[in-house]
């Protein structure tokens, strides 16, 4: 076979190879111990000197080609071969576990206190009914504890019914300027669709020099739009607590109807998020501070049902009932 | 408290009801506006069809032409009753139905402007059998509303414990005029009364002025008792309150209207004609109304005449004096009872009642006498009655008057927002407070007297602050020195913690911090444990002592979840003694292969520990169980629970590990870690296996290979432990990693001379063989 047509044969089986296999076989053949280019330079000895010479050159020319051939073939090959991989195959699966989402929660306000420089603080739980209640200007038969059923350990201590009266022992030991959130358990006695036994509240206390309403509400509206979202709005309505005065609720907006009003928010459009109010000057009296100096505000939240609204979780007893299956969920 | 708009409108005017639904709750009435779903016929007219012609393209559909008076609209109606002149209610473009607003549509190919209505689509009634047909009477294009009358719209309102004035129509009708600038119209009372004077008739003593204040007796005579008139009727249902007979219905209407409980007696039934206003003697009893006979003790406070107890003062009245159809004369009770006192009656007899929730509030004393009268000019309307002269009317008559001072300057100061003296003032008055002293920087104001919640200054800062509006304060950041962040490390190290245990497959549970006995307590260090008084059920008596027993049950609770599988789960809350509150972190985990559980559980613990700095080790105590040192500190408790604990707990896996941590020693002993200079020098890592006795403890060989003092092993480490095939059974394989480094390249030659001196020791000190190692 003389050269040209050689390589006419090289290049037509060369399109024909498909694997990396057919390769090898077209290795052995064209450029093995029993190949035609083989034998053809094994027997250039036999050639005059210009033929050996024009014949040589052609022959290592075409050997040089063939393994350029080979070689991009073999590329191709592998690129083919890759891109045969199935990416709907499975990842490995990872363990992973799950933070409660009341956690989560917790954590997203934790992040959202630091940035406002509220220090976090705690308290007991088994609380004296002088931290929980007298000393936050609720005395014995006030008609507010009417709305804090509590549990009694014995006539002088509950289990807390708010994450309040640690605003009541932080001012004890520190002076203004004071910015605390209280993250905690806190217990009344309800149990449905809504309340549990035991639920989580997010305490605020700010007391200053010079504070006002109108800065509760810029904090509070930090909190609420850092929570719920930067396009919620934000509302506040006159309440009571006796802690406070003048004491104020927070809604946002809701977020299944956008504000137009649905089953979800009771066709107000607004959904409940919190209660605060300026520090009411009997408490601030009751700790020693100089409610003339002094003014200060604060605020409760129900992590709870902060958690539900963001999760959409209409049953609250589910934070408790630790199914995994709900756990896995977050 | 319901308020039936019907009503309030005769005290003030009432242009739109959702417009003073949101004003009300914006200004501190929060409310809802019930019934909405009956919409209020806005854009609802009486139409006539004048042409009926079937659909084209559809078989259920017609078209007609119907008048709405101004104009003949096309609209495509798909109910069989429709005939060419009825009167039919047609809900014209932008009218709301239910959820819907009517649009201009077109149905199959053909345009409609509006909805012919059946009764159900106007929530009249469930009928949505065909198009609601009207009096053929009624004139074409006229509002519905005026047909058929609105529907009664009534908003449910939550008043505020402070606010027991606006628990009456007249204090909602206060409110109302100041937010929606309207004016207020209180009713005119005027009696007519007999010569005879009622304190020729009636006596009344009050014996315990602590807990009456005031006490007012009327008397009307020759009442006719009947049902009370239907407008009446209406007003008391609407409000939730059940017509009775004209008299008692006069004492609720009274009592709604103006937020005074009354009381109405048979005064042919008071013994003596004589009323005393007494606490009960201990274990006096008395049958109230509802026909109950209660047990009474020195706290009660009755009314009473010569003889017995005839009522519970603010609470109930006692059947042994009840109004009847056979009464005659009626002697009407207008009192100021103790909050307190009434509150507690209340509450320890479980009768909690409209007429105690408004005593419990606190009530002012000219109330009193205002109520009196507006229920015997009642009564003389309403029942025929001959009210008898003048009052018996003992204690009291009028409250201390509250001055207070606001210094306008602190207005701003306080609530952030500049709003003028002149605007204060204005709001304040319009309340129905007075200036009774100004000057350019402060003003004094009487409040009035109804307003029993206002006593101190920043409480007009609220008056203000509600009517101007809370939506016009501003929204800023407060200013002020920062103070001293105050790191918080239990909060600190929980979050580490969460997101360490997730990362390694834990699931956070939150279980509650109390629960029976038995649960509360499951290790039993002691028996101090914290016990409510008062729990919902004895499932929620104890405050936890441990996390175990709760563990235990969430265990079980997923006994089916990912069968199979190791379970791993954690909590950080708090334990209870009646000492102390100690944060705790627990861990449980849960699978079939014992080792693999206790593997995964030291494991996870020792990734936690390393994270945070701190040197972990687990330090047997007894069978199954073992101190966690923290440090040089006991932080805690591990243990492998057994089949026993396991079975009572109804936990289906064969094998668990729990542990739990003490917080607070944790968060104390957290390091900074300090960097370590990387080695310059390669360094060689050997593994050697070791087969030895099963009651060779791994801590054992450890300290023994560290006893010889290498200067050039970095560190060792067992990695693996084999027990089973190809072994005998009392002996287990350890295999160990082994770590040489030195500032200088080591010869293998030197780490061999090593490795050999620590397999003779194996040999020598345990009989331990080499299984083979590799360089």
């Amino acid at each position: 076979m003389n050269i040209q047509d050689m390589k006419k044969q090289f290049v037509k089986d060369l399109g024909q190879t498909g694997s990396q296999k057919d390769l090898e076989v077209l290795r052995v053949k064209y450029l093995g111990k029993k190949s035609e280019i083989y034998s053809s330079l094994r027997s250039l000895g036999q050639l005059d000197h210009e033929e050996r010479k024009v014949m040589g050159a052609a022959l290592n020319q075409l050997r040089g080609e063939i393994e350029a051939g080979l070689k991009s073939q073999e590329y191709e090959l592998a690129q083919k071969e890759q891109t045969v991989l199935d990416f709907s195959e499975p990842g490995k699966k990872f363990e992973i576990g799950h933070k409660h989402p009341i956690t989560q929660v917790y954590e997203e306000l934790f992040e959202i206190a630091k940035t406002l420089g509220f220090s976090i603080a705690d308290g007991p739980e088994v609380e004296s009914d002088w931290y929980n209640f007298e000393a936050l200007n609720m005395p014995k038969d006030h008609p507010a504890r009417d709305t804090q059923d509590s549990f009694y350990i014995d006539e002088s201590t509950v289990l807390r019914t708010q994450t309040s009266p640690v605003q009541i022992r932080y001012m004890e030991k520190h002076k203004p300027p004071i910015r605390i959130v209280v993250p905690g358990r806190t217990y009344r006695r309800d149990n449905d669709m809504t309340h549990t036994p035991m639920f989580h509240q997010l305490e605020g206390l700010l007391v200053d020099d010079r504070v006002t309403l109108a800065d509760l509400k810029g904090v509070l509206t930090v909190f609420a739009k850092g929570i719920f979202g930067q396009d919620r709005k934000v509302r506040f309505r006159p309440h009571h607590f006796p802690f406070t005065e003048p004491s104020i609720e927070a809604d946002v907006s809701c977020g299944l109807c956008g504000g137009k009003g649905c089953r979800s928010c009771k066709y107000s459009g607004w959904l409940e998020i919190l209660g605060a109010g300026m520090v009411h000057p009997n408490v601030l009296k009751n700790v020693g501070l100089d409610f003339k100096k002094y003014q200060g505000f604060a605020f409760g939240m129900g992590v709870d049902r902060i958690t539900m609204l963001k999760f959409d979780i209409d049953d609250t007893r589910m934070f408790f009932d630790n199914d995994l299956r709900f756990l896995e969920q977050f | 408290m319901r308020i039936p708009i019907s009503w309030l409108k005769e005290y003030v005017e009432v242009k739109s009801v959702k417009e003073l639904s949101d004003k009300l709750t914006m200004s501190g009435t929060e409310n809802e506006i019930l019934h909405a779903e009956k919409g209020d016929f806005e854009k609802i007219v009486v139409g006539e069809i004048l042409e009926i012609k079937k659909h084209p393209n559809a078989d259920k559909l017609q078209i007609t032409k119907t008048s709405v008076g101004k104009e003949t609209l096309q609209i495509v109606c798909g109910a069989p009753n429709i005939k060419v002149g009825q009167k039919v209610p047609v809900a014209l473009v932008g009218a709301q139905i239910g959820e819907f607003e009517i649009r201009e549509a077109e149905l199959r190919g053909i345009k409609s402007h509006g909805m012919l209505c059946s009764e159900s689509e106007l929530g009249i009634s469930d009928d949505h059998s065909g198009i609601m047909v009207l009096d053929p009477r009624a004139k074409v294009g006229e509002s519905l509303g005026n047909v058929l009358g609105l529907p009664e719209k009534i908003l449910d309102a939550e008043i505020t414990p402070n606010r027991g004035d606006c628990l009456s129509m007249i204090g909602i009708a206060r409110e109302t005029a100041v937010v929606t600038n309207q004016k207020l119209k209180l009713p005119q009372i005027k009696i007519q009364e007999a010569k005879e004077k009622a304190s020729d008739f009636l006596s009344v003593e009050i014996k315990d002025k602590d807990l009456c204040r005031r006490y007012i007796g009327r008397v009307i005579k020759n009442v006719k008792v009947g049902p009370s008139p239907q407008w009446m009727q209406d007003s008391l249902s609407a409000s939730g309150v059940r017509p009775i007979s004209n008299i008692v219905d006069v004492t609720n209407y009274v009592m709604l209207e103006m937020g005074q409980p009354l009381h109405a007696f048979d005064a042919e039934k008071i013994s003596g004609r004589k009323i005393i206003v007494r606490r009960a003697k201990k274990g006096e009893k008395i049958e109230t109304l509802d026909g109950t006979v209660r047990t009474l003790n020195l706290k009660d406070l009755v009314i009473a005449d010569d003889k017995k107890a005839i009522a519970l003062a603010g609470v109930m009245g006692g059947a042994n004096s009840e109004v009847t159809d056979r009464t005659k004369t009626v002697v009407l009770e207008s009192a100021n009872f103790h909050p307190t006192s009434v509150r507690k009656t209340a509450l320890s007899l479980a009768l909690r009642s409209e007429s105690s929730a408004r005593f419990e509030k606190g009530l002012p004393l000219q109330l009193t006498e205002e109520a009196a009268d507006r229920a015997a000019a009642l009564l003389a309307e309403i029942a025929d009655g001959e009210v008898l002269a003048g009052k018996v009317d003992m204690g009291e008559k009028k409250d201390k008057e509250t001055k207070i001072t606001i210094m306008f300057n602190r207005i701003e100061t306080f609530l952030g927002e500049n709003i003028s003296p002149s605007r204060a003032i204005e709001i304040l008055t319009r309340l129905g407070f007075q200036v009774s002293d100004k000057t350019k920087d402060r003003a004094v104001f009487i409040v009035p007297y109804w307003r029993l919640d206002v006593s101190i200054e920043e409480d007009l800062f609220e008056e203000i602050a509600r009517i101007y509006g809370y939506e016009n304060i501003p929204s800023t950041l407060p200013e002020g020195v920062l103070p001293i962040y105050e790191v918080d490390k239990k909060n600190e190290v929980s979050e580490k913690t969460r997101d360490i245990f997730t990362a390694l497959g834990f699931y956070e549970v939150l279980s509650y911090s109390f629960t029976n006995k038995e649960k509360a307590n499951v290790l039993k260090k002691d028996n101090d444990l914290v016990k409510i008084a008062n729990p919902l059920s004895q499932e929620q008596e104890f405050m936890r002592k441990d996390l175990l027993g709760s563990s235990l049950e969430i265990a079980a609770k997923n006994n089916d979840y990912k069968r199979g599988t190791i379970k791993k789960i954690f909590e950080i809350s708090s334990v209870y003694t009646s000492k102390t509150e100690l944060m705790k972190l627990s861990g449980f985990v849960f699978g079939e292969e014992a080792e693999e559980v206790f593997r995964q559980s030291k494991g996870s613990l020792e990734v936690l520990f390393n994270t945070l700095g701190v040197a972990i080790k687990l330090k047997d105590c007894k069978k199954n169980e073992a101190v966690i040192i923290a440090d040089k500190n006991k932080a805690g408790s591990f243990m492998i629970l057994d089949s026993t604990i396991m079975e009572k707990f109804k936990v289906k896996s064969k094998s668990a590990c729990f542990f739990e941590i003490d917080m607070k020693i944790l968060a104390k002993a957290v390091k900074v870690k300090k960097y370590q200079n990387i080695p310059k020098f390669p360094g060689s890592e050997r593994d050697l296996t070791f087969i030895v006795d099963e009651s060779l403890r791994v801590e054992d060989l450890d300290h023994a290979i560290g006893s010889l003092k290498s200067s050039i092993l970095e560190s060792k480490e067992a990695v693996a432990i084999y027990r089973g095939k190809g072994l005998l059974p009392d002996k287990k394989s350890v295999s160990i990693r082994f770590i040489y480094q030195a500032d200088r390249t080591l010869t293998d030659q030197e780490v061999d001379d090593d490795q050999t001196e620590i397999i003779k020791l194996i040999k020598d000190k345990f009989g331990g063989e080499v299984r083979g190692g590799k360089g």
